[in-house]
């Protein structure tokens, strides 16, 4: 598709609403419900935050739950999409730029997107360890977190040791997530507290990690002009691009999908990195975020590390990341989260959380698919 | 312990941690017993491949022959667990797993061979292959540092 095509789908979309769950209460109350449930009690919230009636919903997109499932429950009918996805994570672009493809062309008006995850459930790559192919197995490796501790170990090796630099992201998310009511991990995190928490796949630690937990969150999509009031955030860019790996690693660190789906998502939306006031990385494990700002040109090659070192993604820093603490400390929805986070701040609506300048947020992923979008008010 | 519970783990072992392919990669299996390290090429195009495929050549159509790699390779990168995720596997831990690529062009993981601490261990190191044993039946790829091997065999 030509940029000039993709470019037409700029703006048209916007996020009327978003709702998350209350994931340290679900944590103290064991997690005990099903996705579906979760998802419906997400859905009902940002129905009330995008001040839209449930039957208005005629597309439903859903991740790791099922849309059939969540669309009777919730008695919604004449549904003109509906989609699921297997996770979050890498699907989250493409349901963006499916959603502006249906209100563009008026074939949907209100599009909500529910990711729930719940350990009544099964589902796939949460992160812990697992045989992602059956030639990892026999050598008893531990799914996408080796290696990602095998691509840090290399990283380190090719521009100097960036340990600090994985200490300071799993601290920066955790100083916000103390800020933050619903975080699952709120205790504050020392650089000694992280150095001695124990190994897991080495060089990683148990603070490099998501976490696994149980949650919902939804976004309403509508038109950007069928968005009354000042609420609405824009959806001015999204881009995705897959380089396949055999295993989870890549010799580059995943730099040439991050830089082609940073050159799309920049251009569609009319902005730079530079332009940037807040992101949103996914941080199945801390690397990721090293690898997503170079990938996505907020820095050169090899300069994440110093740039995380340096506080520059601190709440206070010139880049704030993470706002609401990560996958690492508030909770793991698969990058969906996140997204909801970089509403909320845009917004002007995040609380404690709330940074001083926020006009421009970029979500990001840098995996064998890597992705994002680019979100103003 | 009596010899139908060993044949009992054996094949639990195999079972359990190795990739169900006898059928179409029995050259990968059978090498590594030897010591050797068998991958498939594609004589049209040059290609090698691994881990190995069923499928044919995506690029020629043609089928995937067996070749005898050189098994050497330079270390790209390694992870080493300090707790075992899979209950009965034979190996204890911490254990590492490299990734190293071969002279082949393709990148692979290997166990590393108890011979080599992984103290010695530096990205772009050269590598021998080595199968690693699971058991007297199972063999894994595997990885010693170059020369490692050999002073081994000295003494």
């Amino acid at each position: 598709m030509s940029a000039e095509s993709r470019n037409r789908l700029s703006g048209v979309a916007s996020i009327a609403g978003v709702a998350t769950s209350n994931f340290n209460e679900l944590k103290e109350l064991g997690n005990k419900r099903s996705p579906t449930e979760l998802a419906t009690h997400a859905i009902k919230m940002a129905l009330e935050d995008a001040d839209t009636e449930a039957g208005e919903i005629d597309g439903l997109i859903a991740m790791s739950v099922s849309a059939e499932s969540v669309a009777l429950r919730m008695g919604l009918s004449d549904l003109r999409l509906t989609m699921d996805y297997p996770y979050g994570g890498r699907y989250i672009a493409p349901a963006l730029e499916l959603s502006a493809q249906y209100l563009h062309s008026n074939s949907a008006n209100t599009i909500v997107v529910v990711l729930a995850l719940s350990k009544l459930a099964t589902y796939s790559d949460s992160g812990a360890p697992g045989g992602h192919s059956a030639f990892e197995m026999m050598h008893a490796m531990g799914g996408p977190a080796s290696h990602s501790a095998m691509m840090v170990r290399r990283y380190s090796y090719e521009y100097g040791d960036c340990s600090t630099a994985l200490s300071s992201v799993a601290i920066s998310n955790r100083a916000n997530a103390t800020l933050n009511p619903v975080a699952v991990f709120r205790k504050p995190l020392t650089e000694n507290g992280y150095f001695a928490s124990k190994l897991i796949a080495e060089p990683l630690r148990l603070f490099d990690y998501c976490m696994v937990n149980d949650g919902a969150v939804a976004i309403v999509i509508r038109r950007t002009s069928d968005v009354s009031g000042n609420r609405g955030v824009v959806v001015g860019g999204f881009a995705s691009s897959t380089y396949p790996t055999v295993h989870y690693s890549a010799e580059d660190f995943y730099f040439q999908q991050c830089r082609s789906a940073a050159t799309s998502m920049f251009a569609m939306a009319g902005v730079t990195a530079k332009d940037v006031d807040i992101a949103e990385v996914y941080d199945n494990y801390t690397p990721s975020v090293l690898f997503a700002l170079e990938g996505f040109g907020f820095v050169g090659r090899g300069e994440a590390a110093d740039f995380v070192r340096d506080g520059q993604i601190r709440r206070d820093g010139s880049l704030p990341l993470n706002t609401g603490g990560g996958h690492t400390s508030e909770s793991y929805m698969q990058g969906m989260n996140l997204l909801a986070n970089a509403v909320r701040q845009l917004r002007n609506e995040a609380g404690a959380l709330q940074v001083s300048q926020a006009n421009v947020a970029a979500f990001m992923y840098a995996a064998p698919t890597a992705g994002g979008c680019v979100l103003w008010r | 312990m009596a010899l139908n519970e060993t044949d009992t783990a054996e094949l639990d072992i195999s079972k359990q941690f190795l990739p169900q392919t006898e059928s179409w990669a029995e050259p990968l299996w059978s090498g590594l017993h030897r010591g050797e390290l068998h991958i498939q090429k594609c004589e049209p195009c040059g290609s090698f491949v691994y881990p190995p495929v069923e499928e044919t050549c995506p690029q020629c159509t043609a089928a995937y022959s067996w070749h005898r790699a050189s098994g050497t390779g330079r270390l790209w990168s390694w992870v080493t667990f300090h707790r075992s995720y899979y209950p009965g596997y034979p190996l204890a831990s911490p254990y590492t797993v490299l990734m190293v690529e071969i002279e082949e062009g393709v990148r692979m993981l290997g166990s590393l061979d108890a011979d080599t601490s992984v103290e010695e261990l530096q990205c772009d190191m050269t590598m021998k292959f080595k199968p690693v044993r699971l058991s007297d039946d199972v063999h894994i790829p595997g990885f010693v540092l170059l020369g490692k091997e050999r002073s081994r065999l000295e003494t």
